[in-house]
């Protein structure tokens, strides 16, 4: 699996309604029982608009020229993350997850 | 074992289009695309290697643009080479924001054999080029 099979798609939830689409894959470090690292994909960060994130301005602590991270935080305001444990299906550009929109939490970086 | 700046990022954070530079300091190329691979089944899926080049691009792309990027990459490559090219993840030393420092140099990498050619074929033939 790629990421750009990933990044794109469109989610829906357990009840066929638009979450928004993929624009960011979140990662944790985890450590193996041999001591190991593995990097894994915990979350897929979705919404209406990406292009917020994708320059950073999804974060709080990001500064710019005004009027850049306030329209930008605007736009981001809606992203979703979506915990890979709740992926269900994945049938580009489609993928379909088993909570309901209501049920998810705000991308990792609203509200910091 | 690699060294990660943070515990918890997402691959526009650290990982994609970051500079790849060798163990001598020297540019190796950018990530473009990452692969992940599902360990076993109901697993969540972890990466396995860093992808660059035209052939890893042109997917992200998409459309018809993305499909000729990721045709010409293909024309292009040595036909000894895989496509795209795989850097795996064991090769890693460090990650931060700015770039991605690799445990090998450049050379050994297939991702560098079309830069390679480049600087030869090309831009070593423009006057001026190599000072």
């Amino acid at each position: 699996m790629r990421t750009s099979e990933l990044i794109g798609c469109q989610v829906y939830d357990a009840e066929g309604q638009a979450v928004g689409t993929v624009h960011d894959l979140h990662f944790r470090l985890r450590v193996q029982p041999d001591g190991s690292q593995v990097c894994q994909l915990d979350a897929l960060e979705c919404g209406g608009i990406g292009l917020g994130h994708r320059l950073g301005y999804g974060e709080h602590a990001m500064s710019g020229p005004w009027p850049f991270p306030q329209l930008f935080r605007y736009l981001a305001r809606r992203s979703l993350a979506v915990p890979w444990s709740q992926v269900t299906a994945v049938n580009r550009p489609r993928i379909a997850v088993s909570a309901r929109r209501d049920q998810l939490r705000p991308a990792r970086r609203a509200g910091k | 074992m690699t060294r990660w700046d943070e515990d918890e990022f997402t691959a526009n954070d650290l990982l994609l289009d970051r500079e790849l530079i060798d163990s001598r300091g020297m540019p190796a190329g950018r990530v473009d695309d990452l692969e992940l691979t599902v360990p076993g089944p109901g697993e969540p899926p972890v990466l396995t290697a860093l992808l660059c080049g035209p052939t890893a691009f042109g997917p992200r792309l998409g459309g018809r643009l993305g499909t000729w990027w990721q045709a010409i990459g293909r024309r292009l490559r040595p036909v000894t080479d895989s496509y795209p090219n795989r850097i795996v993840v064991e090769l890693v030393d460090h990650v931060d924001r700015l770039e991605i420092t690799l445990l090998t140099p450049r050379e050994n990498l297939d991702s560098y054999r079309f830069r390679q050619w480049a600087e030869e074929k090309v831009i070593g033939r423009i006057p001026g080029s190599t000072k």
